[in-house]
């Protein structure tokens, strides 16, 4: 780095690029346009235009120093004139393609030495460059684009430049300019380079040469950072990963790696390799705590499930773009690397191919296998049973062969007993198939083997052969428990993801708060046996200090929501089992999806103990879902208030405009004195102002209904009475039409809230009057037919069609082409109303033609009575029989 | 002009206090303001009004104590001023000793009437001889409901129903008015007997029962008998 201003030294600017024809001739003759606007003395020592006219059209004005011809062999080379440009002393020269070789006979071989000798010279010079001519980087180039080039820079010219520019250039861009000719004026050049101009060439060069750049931008700020004594970012080229276990080993690992990633100011990525053991309690707590210190530590934790340790971390690897490995020296013991086919660092080491493999010591001086700590539980602990039936199969399969010893020979006898053993392996653990190979082997040797009751063998061929039957019956054994276990896992997986299903189906289908909180703490109580608290958030606000009433974990303390409002603040995760407010009963998370945090989820586990490290991944990946329907809720709600506005302010404005012009018109005084036109404005300003007192009214109808704060109060009542008094309070509206009412002699009186059902009623038939034709007759019926009160609304109008018919509750739906004036809100009100009350309203075109509503509600019915009661009978002197047949 | 009857608007919304105040005047009624709650109760016990006009919602107290402390001293009409849906507003108004109400926005024919019904209640003292409501009549002495001339046999109830009915023609009366009136004031709770007897009265008096025009129902508050012609 150039970090000391030299005063006699020009300075360097190095216009870069991804490749030829992005345009960096062109700033380069801009900026020096720039300068001699600035009455800097400019000139072009070389510059190639390659017969592009824009960047012709640049060098008008400029002062072009001429080129002078070499001569090499019979030809005559035009090459840039050092010696005038060092003596006319510009301030800035341009001299563009830093890495051009010169031809022969010139004082250096490249122009960049020539360009060294212009600025030692105190002239400012301004060059071109594209990435592929960097040193350093002509091997990453010629893998990505097969083409090696020859016309090197050295990184050291690039590292003194004291500015560098980057012209990018989308790759679409390019190659539109260049099927447009604009980059080779001939045709033949650009065909000839067709396979350098491949889009994913230059994707990749314009990356490296961002990435350059970057590096560059990133050693200056670490200058600076040094010098202001700030600690510096990361450098994004090299990645690290190193692979985290539940050993104790393993902090020291992570250590290391995150001691050599800072060095090289390389990112790193921690990885977890999920195999189907099951690890230890102990084990457990040291891989939580291991891989909380990575995330630490500043590492990105990834988890992978794979039986094959290799496998899983090459994968990962990649998917990385890890560019070196981190492992431990001893990961596993010799045994088990034979098993599985080499030692893990040998394995790792053969297949990582241009990975780079570093294996760590990682297990102090002097390792000793008994103090290690046991880290998975030895192939879970087979219950005692589980060795008792396999003593006691191999002992019946030797009573059986012993009997029938007569008839076969040891040999078949060996047979037996294998099948025996493999046959085990299927019901018990490995202790117990283990324990029964052995036995087995000492039965066969004992009783069957001549000579007979003695553990020594007569022939050496037999020797061998019980050696086989051991090792083909600890095979068997081992390779059919490992396929048991590894199915479990797979069982195991397999229920996870029908439970993820499971819950995101639901949560698709969950349309407000109340059914998202409750399909969650369902799952996730179910799954994880935990009781599960939910604290919703309003966005830019405070958590709610009450849960959500579905939660059914009731924290009894204010700890708890202290706890959780930390989380909703700090957006991560704490509470028990973390390192954070780990007292506390619950663990808490936030639901965080894009930046946004939609409350706080709780779990307290109905043991009291931790969840598993698999558990908690499992967990998060519930919490994800949970967010993402709470966030799709609130976008739907956020496009629904959109779409209130717009209809409120529509709604609102109409009848204002028609209020404020009718009242303008009677307030001028030509208008206003023909009483005829003041009647009509008169009538106009009422018919407006009803309106829009009907829209507010429905506005607060629907805001009650939606927020739920609707009281029911429920009466006895007469659904005649209900019935006449919506068709007199509608009197004005449903002037002219015919309404029949046909309710039976039989009603019974039903328990509903008059006044919310009066209101359903009111929408119904107003909606009714609004979309038929004037004078079209409207039929109400009432009946109950239990348990359920069934009213039906219907008209002589056009019906529905079907698209609208099942759209007609949606709040702000208004029928296509229907007459302005509602607010597509009442329907939704009646659908809320009836919803509340625990009923249905639906809709069908009636045969006749029209469209019919129904409502049912399921409600209590009584048959009235007819008590007479006279508190003071002085008034009648006596009571008058009750006359019941009037009453029908 | 000594005669006209005093009415007080205790009303914080100037304008609709000046859409009152001009249309009352035009109805022949001398108009005094009161923005608040504490003006108003100042000016009924000073300005000896003829009637109230509240609104229940005032800045400075809740209209409903205002109306409470006004029912200390006096008798007084109050027509309450209510919003949209308050149904339960409306009735505690009513059976705090509100004579009526109406609700927001109202017509002010509507408003006037109400007033004009209140009034009218205010100076009958002495007892009443025979009713007469469009087709309907009642002679209270001798307990004989005509319709249309023709006799109409009541039951006991329906009778001291109507009665009820008839003392406050054009008010509203609550369902607990009415059943405490019939049946006292331990049966208050259950509105459904009340119904039926209303729906049987209806059955005799109203010209279409389906569709009554004499006793109407008022949604959530009670009925009320409305003048005829």
């Amino acid at each position: 780095m150039n970090s000391e201003p030299s005063k006699e030294r020009g300075r360097l600017k190095i216009f870069f690029g991804m490749s030829a024809g992005v345009g960096k001739t062109y700033a380069m003759l801009q900026a020096a346009q720039s300068l001699k606007t600035r009455g800097i003395n400019v000139m072009v020592g070389l510059v190639e235009t390659h017969g592009r006219k824009e960047t012709e059209a640049l060098l008008a004005g400029l002062t072009i120093i001429p080129r002078v011809d070499i001569l090499y062999r019979t030809l005559r080379i035009p090459e840039m004139d050092l010696d005038t440009i060092l003596r006319l002393r510009p301030a800035y020269v341009l001299v563009d393609e830093l890495a051009h070789t010169n031809t022969e006979g010139m004082r250096h071989k490249k122009r960049y030495q020539d360009v060294v000798e212009i600025l030692d010279n105190g002239i400012n010079v301004y060059t071109t460059l594209n990435v592929q001519h960097v040193e350093s980087l002509v091997d990453t180039v010629a893998a990505i684009s097969g083409i090696t080039v020859q016309e090197t820079v050295p990184d050291s010219i690039i590292d003194a430049a004291d500015e560098i520019e980057l012209i990018d250039l989308p790759p679409e861009e390019l190659l539109q300019r260049l099927k447009e000719g604009k980059v080779y004026a001939s045709a033949h050049s650009a065909a000839a380079l067709e396979n350098f101009f491949k889009k994913g060439n230059l994707y990749a060069l314009r990356e490296i040469s961002l990435r350059k750049t970057a590096q560059r931008v990133d050693l200056q700020l670490k200058d600076f950072m040094q010098e202001k004594g700030i600690k510096g970012p990361w450098k994004a080229v090299e990645r690290l990963m190193v692979a985290v276990g539940p050993s104790p080993y393993s902090e020291r690992l992570i250590r290391w790696t995150r001691r050599i990633a800072a060095t090289m100011k390389a990112p790193w990525v921690a990885v977890y390799v999920q195999t189907n053991q099951t690890l230890t309690v102990d084990a457990e707590k040291r891989l939580k705590k291991n891989i909380a210190l990575a995330v630490e530590l500043g590492a990105t934790l990834v988890t992978t499930t794979d039986e094959d340790i290799v496998k899983a971390l090459l994968r990962t690897a990649q998917q990385q773009n890890v560019t070196q490995i981190v492992i431990g020296k001893s990961m596993t013991g010799p045994l088990i690397d034979l098993v599985h086919g080499g030692s893990l660092v040998n394995r790792l080491i053969r297949e990582s191919g241009a990975i780079d493999i570093y294996v760590v010591q990682s297990e102090s001086a002097s390792p000793k296998r008994s103090g290690a700590p046991a880290l998975t539980r030895p192939r879970r602990h087979s219950p005692w049973h589980q060795y008792a039936l396999s003593c006691g199969a191999v002992m019946a399969a030797a009573g059986f062969c012993f009997f029938a010893s007569a008839l076969i020979d040891y040999r078949s006898i060996g047979m037996i007993l294998l099948f025996v053993i493999s046959a085990l392996a299927l019901f018990v653990g490995g202790g117990p198939v283990l324990m029964a190979a052995i036995v087995s082997a000492l039965v066969w040797d004992f009783f069957f083997i001549p000579p007979f009751y003695t553990f020594s063998i007569q022939h050496p061929a037999d020797i061998l052969l019980v050696l086989l039957y051991f090792a083909v019956a600890l095979l068997a054994g081992s390779l059919t428990t490992r396929l048991r276990r590894h199915e479990t896992t797979v069982r195991r997986r397999e229920a996870q993801t029908q439970a993820l299903f499971r819950l995101g189906s639901e949560l698709s289908s969950a349309e407000s708060l109340d059914d998202i909180v409750n399909v969650a703490v369902t799952h996730i109580a179910a799954h994880f046996q935990c009781s599960v608290v939910i604290y919703p958030a309003e966005l830019a606000a405070d958590i709610n200090a009450q849960p959500h009433s579905s939660s059914s974990f009731k924290p009894d303390s204010l700890k708890e929501w202290s706890v959780a409002e930390w989380v909703y603040k700090n957006k991560k995760p704490a509470g028990h089992g973390t390192a954070t407010l780990p007292f506390a009963q619950g663990i808490y998370f936030p639901l965080l999806m894009h930046g946004s945090c939609y409350g706080v989820i709780g779990c307290a586990s109905v043991s009291g103990g931790d969840f598993s490290f698999e558990k908690e991944g499992l967990l998060q990946m519930f919490i994800q879902q949970i967010t993402l329907a709470l966030e799709r809720l609130h976008l739907r709600s956020e496009r629904l208030n959109k779409t209130l506005l717009n209809s409120i302010s529509h709604e609102f404005r109409t009848p204002l405009t028609t209020i404020t012009g009718a009242a303008g018109g009677l307030l001028d005084p030509k208008a206003s004195t023909d009483p005829h036109v003041r009647e009509v404005f008169i009538t106009d300003i009422n018919t407006a102002a009803l309106r829009l007192n009907r829209l507010v009214g429905n506005l607060l109808d629907i805001t009650r209904v939606e927020s739920g704060s609707i009281k029911i109060s429920e009466q006895w009542c007469d659904i005649a009475d209900l019935i006449s008094t919506v068709v007199q309070k509608l009197h004005n509206e449903l002037a002219g039409r015919t309404v029949k009412t046909t309710i039976p002699p039989d009603m019974p009186f039903v328990k509903i809230d008059t006044v919310l059902l009066e209101q359903a009623l009111i929408n119904i038939v107003l909606n009714a009057t609004q979309y038929t034709p004037a004078g079209a007759a409207i039929f109400l019926s009432a009946r109950y037919d239990s348990p359920d009160l069934v009213l039906t609304i219907e008209d002589e109008g056009p019906g529905f069609s079907p698209e609208s018919r099942e759209r007609i509750f949606d709040k702000f739906y208004r029928v296509p082409g229907t007459q302005p004036g509602g607010t597509g809100l009442g329907l939704s009100i009646v659908k809320g109303i009836v919803e509340f009350h625990g009923g249905t309203v639906g809709v069908r075109n009636r045969p006749a033609g029209g469209a019919q509503f129904t409502v049912r509600l399921p409600v209590p019915q009584k048959m009235p009575s007819l008590t007479e009661r006279e508190p003071d009978t002085r008034k009648t002197g006596k009571t008058p029989p009750m006359d019941v047949e009037e009453y029908q | 002009m000594p005669d006209l009857p005093r009415i007080l608007l205790i009303d914080d919304e100037r304008a609709i206090r000046r859409i009152l105040r001009l249309t009352l005047e035009a109805n022949d009624f001398f108009v005094l303001e009161a923005p608040s709650a504490k003006d108003g109760l100042y000016q009924a016990a000073s300005e000896h009004p003829d009637a109230i006009i509240l609104d229940l919602g005032l800045p400075d107290g809740d209209g409903m104590d205002v109306l409470r402390q006004i029912r200390e001293w006096s008798k007084i009409p109050v027509i309450i001023l209510s919003v949209l849906d308050g149904e339960k507003e409306k009735v505690q108004a009513l059976e705090l000793g509100a004579d009526d109400y109406v609700t927001k926005p109202f017509s002010v024919k509507e408003l006037m009437a109400r007033l004009h019904v209140a009034l009218r209640h205010a100076q009958k003292s002495e007892e009443m001889q025979e009713f007469r409501n469009g087709y309907l009549t009642v002679d209270l002495t001798r307990r004989i409901v005509k319709k249309h001339e023709q006799t109409v046999k009541l039951t006991a109830t329906e009778y001291a129903l109507l009665v009820e009915f008839v003392k406050n023609a054009g008010g509203v009366l609550t369902h607990r008015n009415l059943m405490q009136a019939i049946w006292g004031p331990y049966r208050t709770s259950e509105t459904e007997t009340l119904r039926v007897h209303i729906a049987q009265l209806r059955k005799k008096l109203e010209i279409d029962p389906a569709r009554p025009a004499l006793l109407i129902t008022e949604s959530g508050v009670g009925y009320r008998m409305t003048m005829l012609d």
